[in-house]
C-alpha cells in the first residue's frame, strides 16, 4: 500500500485527493455513530486512524483537512453536547487534547510520508545513473571494436603499401630538402645495384652522370612545390657495376607535408626503352629520309579516303593538293570520265578494301601538264579490324607511259603504213585498172549498142555501123594494151634485187600485222626453218604478198568465233631449193568451185574488195620465178604456199638433172 | 513566138562532156542512131565557150574530167542558171558521190559500162524534163509580152479585176465611171487573149500580178 497509495493518488486531481480526507473522516464518523456506545471508550482512535490515512496518503495538507474534520466531528458527536457544536465548558480541553493528538498524528504521519517520498525519490535517482552508466559503457564498447577493426585496416594496408613499394620493379626513395635520400626502397637495389642500406645518406647527385648534375640540381630545384602535383625527370646515372643507366623519375613533393616532409621519387630504368626509341628514331629518320628523297612518293588515307599525308617529294614532282586533306585519292584522277569503267573498278575496290597494285591514271600537275601516276597501296585495320585507311607507295610513270603511248603510236603507224603501202601498192594500182580499162569497155559496149541500132535502123546505115565496128577493134586493142602494160610495169620493178633472207621478210610482216592480228584476236602460230637459203628479190613486192596473203587470212577468219582464229604461217626449204612460204587459216576456206579463180583478176568474194590482190600477187611470185598457189585446209581453212627459187638453186637443179 | 517554140520542139539538143575521145565518139554515134542532135565536147571549159541553141536538151556528163569534176561542174551550172537536166556516167561511181549528184538534182547516175538503153531512158527523161521547162518558161515570154501591150489604166482595171471585185466597185476604187470600166475590161480581156475570167486569173497568178494591193 506504501507503493500503491501514492502511485494512484498521484493520479487523481488534488480535490480528489482532499476527498480522501473527506472520506476517511466520514468512515470514521459513521462507524463512531452508527456503533452508538459500544465504541465510545475509543471513539478518537477512529478519527485519530482516519487522519494519519488521509496524511499519511494525501501528504501534509490532506491530512490537516482531515484533523479539521475530525476536530468538527469529535466536537459535534463526542462531547457534550452530544450532535452540538455548541461546546461547553467541560469538553474544551478534551477538543484541545483531540485537535494537539490529531494534529500530532497528521505531522508525524506526514514526515513520515515524505521521509518515505524522498527515499523512494533518491532510489530512483540512483537507479537513472545506473542506467546512464550502462548506456556509456556499451558505447565505450562499440567504440573499441571500432577502434579495433579500423587499426586491423590501417596495418593491412600498410603492409599492402609496403609490400607494393618494396616488391615494386621502380624504386622509391624519399629525398629531403637538402637532396639527401632517406629512404629507398629494395629494388633500388635491382635498379642502380646499390642495397638501400647504401643509398640512405647519400646525395642523389652521387648516383647522377657527372655530365649531368647541373641539370640534375636545376631540375631538382625546379620541382613542383604544391603536394599531389608531380614532374616527370629523365636522367643518366652510374649502375654501381660503372655502367650507364636512363632513369625515369616521377617525382612528388611532399616536403611541406608534415608526415612526410620529403620528395617521393619513384625510379625506373628506361635504358631499353631510351635505346629503342633512339632506335626506333633513327629507323624512321632513314625511312623518312628515304622517302623524301626518292622519287617515288609515299601516301595514307584516312578511313573516309582523303589523304592524310603524302611525302614531300610529292610536291617535288611538280603536283600540288589545295589541301591535302580536301582530296580524296580519286579527285587526283583526271581521266575519270573518260575512263569511267577502270575508275569506278578502282573506287570499288577501295571500297572493299582490298590492296591494289600499279594502278595507273592521268592526273594534272600544278603547271597544268599532264601526268601517269602509278599507285599501290595496302588498307590499314586496327587492332580491332575495323578500317583505317591505305598506305601505299606511287609513282610519277609519265615518261614510261609517254613511251610506251610513242610506242604504240609508232605500231599503230607501221600499220596504218603497211595498210597504205598496200593500198597504193595494189590499190592504186587496181583503181587504175579499173578506171583505164573501164572507158574502153564502155566505148565499146556503147559502139556495139550503136552499130545494133544502125543496122535496124530503116535503110541500115552500113557506114555508120562500119565506123562503130572499127571503133570497137581500137578500143578493144587499148584494153588490152592497158592490162599489158601494167603486167610489164610488176615485171619490171624499179627497185634493185636484193639477197633476202624469208625468215626476215616473213616477220618483218608479222610485226606490221602485230595490231591487226590482236585486235581481230587471230591466234598466230610461226614455223620458221632454220638455216634457209638466201633468195633474191625485191624485199618490198615480197613484203606486200606475204602482207596480202595474211590480211586476206584475218579477214577471211573474221566470221569465226573468236576462239577459232587460227593463223599458222611457215617457212621451209624442199630437195631443190626452192624456198617455201605457207600461210594456212582456219576460215571458211575457198570454194572448190572457185578455187581455179582465186587468182583471176576481179575475181573476189569480198564485199568491198577488187579482186586483184591475190592476181597482183601471183604476178610479183612469178616474176620471181616462184609459184603461187592455194589448196583447202583440214578440217577447214585455206592454205595458200609460194616458192621461190633460192641462190645456188640452179646448180642443185643441174646436180639433180645430172644424176 | 509561139512558132519559135514550136519550131524547137522538134529538135531537142543533147549535150555530152567526156574527156576520152573513145567513149565521146561510141557515144556520139550511138546517140545519133536514135535521131538525137549530139554536141560533144572534152571539157567544161569547151562546153561553156559554145554557142547553145535555144531548144530543149540534157547534158551528159563524166565525173572525172580534167579541171573541176563534174559534180563541182553541176553546181557551177546551177549557180550559173543553166538549168539543163544532167545525167552522170563515171568510170567507178560509188554509193556518196552518186547520193550527192541525185541531191543536187541530176537526173541519172550511170556507172561504165552501162547498157545503151539505160542511157538513152534518162537522156528521154531529161529532154522531157527540159521541154517542160522550156514551154513553161515561152508561155510566160507571151503572156508578159501581151501583159506589157497593156496601158497602165487596162493594168489597173485587169489587177481590181482578178481580185474579184465588180465593175462599180473598181469605177469607185479608180474614180470613174461604170461604163469606163466595162470599156477597158472588154480591152484587157481582148489583149490578154482571154476566154473567160477564170482564164484571166490564171494568167494573172502565172505573171505574178500583186492583186494584194487593193
Amino acid at each position: 500500500l506504501s507503493q500503491a497509495g501514492p502511485r494512484w493518488l498521484s493520479r487523481l486531481p488534488p480535490t480528489g485527493r482532499y476527498g480522501v480526507a473527506f472520506l476517511a473522516v466520514s468512515a470514521a464518523t459513521a462507524l463512531i455513530v452508527t456503533s452508538q456506545r459500544d465504541v465510545e471508550s475509543a471513539p478518537a482512535s477512529l478519527l485519530f486512524c482516519a487522519v494519519m490515512l488521509s496524511a499519511w496518503l494525501g501528504g501534509l495538507r490532506v491530512g490537516l483537512l482531515a484533523t479539521a474534520l475530525s476536530v468538527l466531528a469529535f466536537g459535534y458527536f463526542l462531547t457534550m453536547p452530544d450532535y452540538s457544536l455548541a461546546a461547553h465548558r467541560g469538553s474544551v480541553p478534551r477538543l484541545l487534547v483531540f485537535t494537539l493528538a490529531a494534529l500530532f498524528v497528521c505531522s508525524l504521519a506526514a514526515a513520515q510520508k515524505r521521509a518515505t517520498q524522498s527515499l523512494s525519490k533518491a532510489r530512483d535517482e540512483l537507479a537513472g545513473k545506473v542506467g546512464e552508466l550502462q548506456k556509456a559503457n556499451r558505447a565505450l564498447q562499440v567504440e573499441n571494436a571500432e577502434r579495433r577493426r579500423a587499426e586491423a585496416l590501417l596495418q593491412e594496408s600498410e603492409r599492402r603499401f609496403r609490400a607494393l613499394i618494396e616488391h615494386s620493379s621502380d624504386a622509391i626513395l624519399m629525398i629531403d630538402r637538402e637532396a639527401t635520400i632517406r629512404y629507398a626502397s629494395p629494388s633500388f637495389e635491382r635498379v642502380l645495384g646499390y642495397a638501400p642500406e647504401e643509398a640512405v645518406g647519400r646525395n642523389r647527385l652521387f648516383f647522377i652522370d657527372p655530365d649531368q648534375h647541373d641539370d640534375a640540381a636545376a631540375s631538382f630545384a625546379g620541382l613542383p612545390k604544391e603536394p599531389g602535383q608531380f614532374a616527370t625527370l629523365q636522367n643518366r646515372m652510374r649502375h654501381k657495376d660503372g655502367s650507364l643507366r636512363w632513369l625515369e623519375t616521377t617525382v612528388t613533393s611532399w616536403l611541406d607535408e608534415p608526415a612526410v616532409q620529403a620528395v617521393v621519387a619513384n625510379v625506373r630504368d628506361i635504358t631499353e626503352r631510351k635505346l629503342a626509341e633512339q632506335a626506333l628514331r633513327e629507323s624512321e629518320q632513314r625511312f623518312r629520309d628515304h622517302a623524301e628523297t626518292a622519287s617515288d612518293f609515299l601516301w595514307e588515307t584516312g578511313a573516309d579516303h582523303h589523304f592524310t599525308y603524302i611525302t614531300g617529294s610529292f610536291h617535288a614532282s611538280g603536283f600540288v593538293l589545295a589541301r591535302l586533306t580536301d582530296a580524296r585519292c580519286w579527285d587526283l584522277m583526271a581521266d575519270r570520265a573518260e575512263e569511267a569503267d577502270k575508275w569506278r573498278e578502282h573506287v570499288a575496290a577501295i571500297e572493299a578494301h582490298v590492296p591494289f597494285r600499279g594502278f595507273v591514271y592521268r592526273t594534272i600537275r600544278a603547271d597544268g601538264s599532264e601526268a601517269y601516276v602509278s599507285t599501290s597501296g595496302r588498307p590499314i585495320f586496327d587492332a580491332d579490324g575495323a578500317f583505317q585507311g591505305y598506305r601505299g607507295a606511287a609513282s610519277d610513270v609519265t615518261t614510261a607511259v609517254r613511251a610506251r603511248q610513242a610506242e604504240e603510236a609508232l605500231q599503230r603507224a607501221w600499220a596504218e603504213l603497211a595498210h597504205i603501202s598496200r593500198l597504193t601498192t595494189l590499190g592504186e594500182i587496181t583503181a587504175s585498172i579499173a578506171h583505164e580499162v573501164n572507158q574502153p569497155l564502155a566505148a565499146v559496149v556503147a559502139n556495139a549498142s550503136a552499130g545494133r541500132r544502125w543496122l535496124a535502123v530503116q535503110p541500115p546505115n552500113l557506114q555508120e555501123t562500119r565506123d562503130a565496128l572499127d571503133r570497137i577493134v581500137r578500143d578493144g586493142n587499148r584494153a588490152g594494151d592497158i592490162i599489158n602494160h601494167i603486167r610489164a610495169l610488176l615485171k619490171k620493178s624499179t627497185a634493185p634485187r636484193q639477197r633476202l633472207s624469208i625468215n626476215e621478210i616473213t616477220l618483218e610482216v608479222i610485226a606490221l600485222t602485230r595490231s591487226e592480228l590482236d585486235m581481230n584476236r587471230v591466234a598466230l602460230e610461226l614455223q620458221l626453218a632454220d638455216d634457209l637459203p638466201l633468195v633474191t628479190g625485191d624485199r618490198v613486192q615480197l613484203q606486200q604478198v606475204i602482207l596480202n596473203l595474211i590480211v586476206n587470212a584475218i579477214e577471211a577468219m573474221r566470221d569465226q568465233g573468236a576462239g577459232l582464229r587460227e593463223l599458222l604461217v611457215s617457212t621451209s626449204a624442199d630437195a631443190f631449193h626452192h624456198v617455201r612460204v605457207t600461210v594456212q587459216d582456219s576460215g571458211p576456206g575457198p570454194d572448190p568451185a572457185g578455187i581455179d579463180r582465186l587468182f583471176d583478176a576481179f575475181y573476189t568474194t569480198k564485199e568491198d574488195g577488187m579482186g586483184m590482190g591475190l592476181a597482183i600477187s601471183r604476178s610479183i611470185v612469178e616474176a620471181h620465178g616462184g609459184r603461187l598457189w592455194a589448196m583447202p585446209n583440214a578440217p577447214r581453212g585455206a592454205i595458200f604456199h609460194f616458192t621461190l627459187r633460192a641462190e645456188g638453186n640452179e646448180e642443185v637443179f643441174r646436180a639433180a638433172l645430172a644424176s | 513566138l509561139l512558132g519559135n517554140a514550136a519550131m524547137t520542139e522538134e529538135h531537142p539538143v543533147v549535150f555530152l562532156i567526156d574527156d576520152d575521145p573513145s567513149v565521146r565518139d561510141a557515144l556520139k554515134s550511138l546517140l545519133r542512131s536514135v535521131g538525137l542532135e549530139v554536141r560533144a565536147f572534152g571539157s567544161a571549159q569547151e562546153f561553156l565557150r559554145s554557142k547553145r541553141p535555144d531548144a530543149p536538151g540534157c547534158l551528159v556528163l563524166d565525173v572525172r574530167l580534167p579541171g573541176p569534176s563534174g559534180l563541182d561542174f553541176q553546181r557551177d551550172l546551177a549557180e550559173s542558171n543553166i538549168p539543163l537536166p544532167i545525167i552522170f556516167i563515171t568510170g567507178h561511181g560509188d554509193i556518196p558521190m552518186s547520193v550527192k549528184a541525185m541531191k543536187a538534182g541530176a537526173v541519172e547516175f550511170l556507172t561504165k559500162p552501162f547498157r545503151d538503153q539505160e542511157l538513152l531512158d534518162a537522156i528521154q527523161q531529161g529532154i522531157e524534163q527540159d521541154r517542160v521547162r522550156h514551154q513553161e518558161t515561152a508561155i510566160l515570154a507571151d503572156l508578159q509580152e501581151r501583159y506589157r501591150a497593156l496601158t497602165p489604166r487596162e493594168r489597173d482595171v485587169m489587177t481590181r479585176v482578178v481580185t474579184g471585185r465588180l465593175n462599180k466597185q473598181i469605177a469607185a476604187d479608180l474614180d470613174l465611171s461604170e461604163v469606163t470600166i466595162k470599156v477597158h475590161r472588154g480591152q484587157v480581156m481582148r489583149k490578154m487573149l482571154a476566154k473567160s475570167l477564170a482564164e484571166l486569173v490564171r494568167m494573172a497568178d502565172k505573171l505574178g500580178v500583186d492583186s494584194g494591193r487593193s
